[in-house]
């Protein structure tokens, strides 16, 4: 009787390790983070930075500190996340310093031509991305975001609107202009997406993703293109980074900016 | 025989020495023979008519038998390959006694 | 009763793995990881590692059609079942890997033997092996170098690199090709879309034939007799079914949308 009581609680452990996670991106503790920098808990510069702490603390350097604010204004996504080979999942690049000296991910524009070099010159310049500290980051962020429309999420930049009125001119690609496939006419019109109750409906723009992405950006992997297939598409799931959270919660304007998918709601909750 | 019918054969011994070793797989029986002739032209199986197809599918049949007579491995890979070489004959006559029918 | 205890947990445990699928980026194959192939038929039962073979360093001397067709190699992993003996007797790998046949000024080293010596075993690891290894990398990297860029994949375009002399793979084998005559190349057609103002796919024979011959496709991939009868769907691909059996897995993937559906609507 033991033995079996033995199984049965190894077994509900392991349920637990297996499904506990409800099969979300980021844990908890993740999130916990996320929203502790996110404004308006955390400074507008500090929105949408990727740390990469892993190899760089091997090779007894500062972190890199990666602002995606100062390169979106350049670049869509798709220059850097398909053209240039980074992913969209942090860690998974696998960025060597003998990589990118080679000419590979940032060495592609941080040559000393397009970008400053990732060599190291005279003064040093290594500080300009594994930052010791970051006060000189804040400081170009303001001087960056004086001219931009604003908004009252994420970096407190209107992107959108920025493009729109022409501000920013994020280019496609890095080398030359590439060949991009043509939008399709029937996505042009926005999607509306119904929810449990309408006033929260969502209506979803393919053409405001295709400016800045792939499709095979989001399909098939975190969208599959069955007809009604993705499964358990919820709000919570989106927050914990699965789905629009992917990028909607670490890059892009973040989720407590609910009326931009939701339009008949309001912001007035608060976060 | 003179000098130079000796070095014809020295020359052919020679060659057929180097061919043995560098070809200890693949054979070069009857049998192989057989499937090169079925199966080479696979490739240009869009340009062959009706009954030269019937004819190398036929071909693919006989040197079949031969084949399943041959050890392991060489089996695995020569049916494979005739397989292959055998269905397309077929999917390419198919295609063509469809396209024959409407008319 | 306590049956029930048992089967409750894992029929929660597997509905858990499969949530996990959902909403969520695939993690990216490294470009030098990109078309490799684990193959374990046999290697553990012999108390050997799997073998992962990497499709980067053989296509770049020969072409898809030598190895899946003459050679036998079949177009699903694991499908070919390859034994050491079939290796040994000069067969599969073996038909190369045999320790005689010279390419490049370099010696192919030999693929299986019945008795190793602890440095032979050196070469054995060669292909079995689930380590990562440096030194394979940074020949990846110093290759693709070389090589024209490709943006997802191996991160290059082997289209190219063909068609500028950069490679050139070999598409006979004396004594295990048949001898062939010159394909006649037929003619590249378009496939409608579904999707209104999608672009049309522009399906090139001539690409794939000179690569892969007729019979690799056609019937077992492709099967539709009459033009246009058979509906493929981007879903069906994506798992893996028609073009899906190369492209994703070794030739380019699925995902660079406008390297297939190039066709523009408004000229």
């Amino acid at each position: 009787m033991a033995v079996r009581f033995c199984c049965i609680v190894a077994s509900a452990v392991l349920t637990v390790l297996l499904a506990g996670d409800d099969g979300k991106a980021i844990d908890r503790g993740e999130l916990g983070k996320v929203l502790q920098v996110m404004p308006p808990n955390g400074p507008l510069w500090k929105y949408g930075n990727v740390v990469m702490r892993r190899k760089s603390a091997k090779a007894g350097m500062a972190p890199v500190v990666f602002p995606h604010w100062s390169h979106r204004a350049r670049y869509t996504c798709r220059a850097c996340h398909l053209e240039l080979g980074f992913s969209m999942r942090s860690g998974d690049t696998g960025i060597t310093r003998e990589q990118y000296l080679a000419g590979r991910y940032c060495g592609v524009c941080h040559d000393g031509k397009t970008a400053f070099s990732v060599r190291n010159g005279d003064p040093s310049q290594c500080g300009r991305c594994h930052m010791k500290d970051t006060r000189d980051l804040e400081k170009r962020f303001d001087t960056f975001a004086a001219n931009l429309p604003m908004t009252s999420f994420g970096n407190g930049i209107d992107w959108g609107e920025a493009v729109r009125s022409g501000l920013i001119t994020p280019a496609n690609s890095i080398h030359t202009e590439r060949f991009t496939m043509q939008f399709p006419d029937k996505l042009k019109v926005p999607t509306k997406l119904g929810t449990t109750s309408p006033r929260s409906d969502v209506i979803f723009s393919h053409e405001d993703h295709f400016a800045e992405l792939d499709c095979s950006s989001c399909h098939p992997d975190i969208f599959n293109i069955k007809k009604k297939g993705t499964e358990a598409f919820t709000m919570e799931r989106n927050m914990y980074g699965n789905f629009c959270g992917v990028c909607h919660m670490q890059v892009a304007f973040p989720m407590n900016d609910c009326r931009r998918c939701h339009p008949q709601m309001s912001n007035s909750t608060g976060y | 025989m003179n000098t130079k019918g000796r070095l014809k054969l020295l020359i052919l011994t020679g060659c057929l020495s180097l061919f043995i070793t560098l070809q200890t797989a693949y054979g070069e029986d009857a049998w192989r023979t057989d499937f090169d002739a079925a199966c080479a032209q696979s490739d240009d199986a869009m340009a062959f008519s009706i009954p030269e197809l019937k004819k190398l599918i036929e071909q693919c049949d006989r040197v079949q038998n031969s084949i399943e007579a041959q050890e392991d491995t060489v089996r695995k890979v020569f049916l494979r390959r005739l397989q292959m070489c055998r269905n397309l004959y077929v999917f390419v006559l198919e295609t063509k006694m469809h396209e024959q029918k409407p008319k | 009763m306590i049956k029930m205890f048992f089967v409750v947990p894992i029929l929660l445990a597997a509905a858990g793995i499969a949530w996990a699928q959902g909403g969520m980026k695939k993690k990216k194959p490294l470009p030098c990881e990109f078309g490799s192939v684990t193959i374990n038929n046999y290697s553990r039962q012999a108390g050997m590692p799997p073998v992962v073979f990497d499709h980067w360093v053989h296509r770049q001397y020969y072409t898809c059609r030598l190895c899946h067709v003459d050679l036998g190699f079949g177009m699903t992993v694991g499908s070919t079942k390859v034994r050491a003996v079939d290796n040994m007797k000069g067969y599969f790998c073996g038909t190369c890997h045999n320790g005689k046949m010279v390419h490049g000024g370099k010696r192919i080293f030999e693929s299986c033997t019945k008795e190793y010596t602890r440095e032979e075993y050196n070469r054995c690891v060669k292909c079995h092996t689930l380590e990562r290894s440096a030194v394979k990398e940074n020949e990846f990297y110093r290759f693709s170098k070389k090589m024209p860029n490709e943006r997802l994949g191996n991160g290059i375009n082997w289209e190219i690199a063909e068609e500028k002399g950069l490679i050139k793979p070999v598409d006979y084998l004396e004594g295990v090709s048949s001898k062939k005559t010159n394909l006649k190349v037929t003619s590249d057609f378009a496939i409608k879309t579904k999707v209104e103002g999608m672009p049309d796919i522009i399906f090139s024979h001539k690409k794939h034939t000179v690569w892969n011959g007729c019979g690799l496709c056609h019937p077992e991939i492709f099967i539709g007799v009459k033009k246009g009868t058979t509906k493929y769907s981007m879903v069906e691909l994506f798992e893996g079914k028609y073009c899906g059996v190369c492209h994703d897995k070794v030739a380019f993937p699925q995902t660079d949308c406008q390297r297939c559906h190039t066709k523009q609507t408004q000229e």
